[in-house]
């Protein structure tokens, strides 16, 4: 049991008992959930923050290899992207050509 | 006559080769994407509890507020702006970024993009030869229609098989060298974000509000009739339920990421033994899908469920008859 959970029971049990009670025993018990309280919701922030070092060098090392991932596609996409740059070119140079050819039958 | 056959002996090459397919990657990547939008819910409860719990001990008391008094509950809370920050979120961001990226590179290149390229290619090549007719007035092609043809679908080909290599090398390399991180990541999310610190402190942020009515009812017993009481008893059982829940949907999102690293494990061990595809694999996606399905049913089932939602061995998280 983490040292959380073991707060959480406590705060659990003293839940079970101070709805029975009255006056100052009832604001005393109270007074010690909200306590242990404030204790578990700092302590449940700072594990949800920080984790462990072994998984944030997981999280950089897989943040490496979504990278990879996303390099290789963009250059797997580039061979498409330059059989169309060639066909753009073929189409560009054979225009001109024409244009050219009219040019010279025109003088 | 040359360039027939240099054609030719390029089909033969490449139909030579089979065709990597990545199809099976491609849907784990979409399936496991899913299961970690998910998780981010958990954070948008845990937060609301928060709130209610807050709001709760105050009500508790019998104390007269102002404004300054809520000023706390904003430091307990997991913020838009902060959220980056914090491990549970970065690691379920970096799982589901990681899927994504699968997904993407498994349907980069695809036979259809090469081929729209190879298309274009081919319209390209016949206004050249056109225009070769028109500027050398002859009626002789430069490059025939059939020729014009088969140089673009071979290009497709080439084109298309260089990126199904490419593609398999890179999913093979990628998905073996990350298999232990995601183990690791997943693990810690279950283990010690998702159980010892949500679970746990949902279970008891919910509990302290479940107090405050039991509290009222406590106090006014006496003077209240039956069916007064049954109603708020009602009441507080809905409480109750909700309050018992926690365990279950924290388990459903254990269960989810958990057929995610199982799944991830399958692939790892599949492609070293250079297997793309296969039963194995396809069986361990159908878990994650199947997981994430009863997650959204569960979602449904404690909203709807009248009675109690409850942990069967068996039949898994059910509403109780």
């Amino acid at each position: 049991m983490t040292e959380l959970e073991q707060l959480s029971a406590t705060i659990n049990e003293l839940n079970n008992i101070w709805p029975l009670l009255e006056g100052h025993e009832k604001e005393s018990v109270l007074d010690e959930r909200d306590r242990l309280d404030d204790l578990a919701a700092e302590l449940a922030h700072k594990t949800i923050n920080q984790g462990e070092p072994a998984l944030q060098i997981a999280i950089d090392s897989l943040k490496e290899a979504t990278q990879l991932a996303n390099d290789v596609k963009a250059s797997i996409n580039n061979v498409s992207a330059r059989t169309e740059k060639v066909a753009k070119l073929v189409k560009k140079v054979s225009k001109a050509a024409g244009k050219v050819s009219g040019l010279i039958a025109a003088l | 006559m040359k360039r027939n056959i240099v054609i030719i002996m390029a089909s033969l090459l490449i139909t030579a080769c089979a065709s990597t397919p990545t199809g099976q990657i491609q849907a784990f990547g979409v399936a496991a994407a899913d299961v970690t939008s998910k998780i981010d819910t958990v954070i948008t409860d845990y937060n609301q509890t928060n709130i209610d719990n807050q709001l709760a001990k105050m009500a508790q008391r019998n104390k007269k507020y102002t404004a300054s008094d809520l000023d706390p509950i904003k430091y307990i809370l997991i913020r838009d702006a902060d959220k980056k920050s914090f491990a549970l979120y970065q690691a379920n961001n970096a799982l589901g970024a990681y899927a994504s990226s699968l997904t993407e590179l498994a349907a980069a290149g695809s036979r259809e993009q090469m081929a729209r390229a190879s298309l274009k290619l081919n319209k390209s090549l016949k206004s050249m030869n056109k225009n070769y007719k028109i500027i050398k007035e002859t009626s002789d092609d430069i490059l025939s229609d059939e020729n014009n043809a088969e140089i673009s679908r071979v290009i497709a080909e080439i084109s298309s098989f260089y990126a199904e290599n490419k593609r398999a090398k890179a999913l093979k390399k990628i998905i073996i060298n990350s298999d232990n991180q995601i183990q690791l990541i997943g693990k810690i999310i279950n283990e010690q974000l998702l159980k010892s610190a949500l679970e746990s402190r949902i279970y008891t942020m919910r509990g302290t509000v479940l107090a405050g009515y039991f509290a009222d009812y406590n106090k006014t017993t006496d003077k209240k009739s039956f069916a007064s009481r049954k109603k708020s008893l009602d009441f507080i059982y809905r409480q109750y339920i909700e309050m018992q829940a926690t365990g279950a949907t924290i388990l459903q999102a254990q269960d989810a990421i958990t057929s995610v690293m199982n799944a991830h494990a399958v692939m790892k061990s599949e492609l070293e033994k250079d297997q793309y595809t296969s039963k194995k694999i396809f069986k361990s996606i159908g878990e994650i899908v199947t997981v994430h399905k009863s997650y959204d049913d569960l979602e449904a089932l404690m909203v709807n469920c009248e009675t109690e939602v409850i942990a069967d061995d068996k039949k898994g998280i059910i509403c109780k008859d």
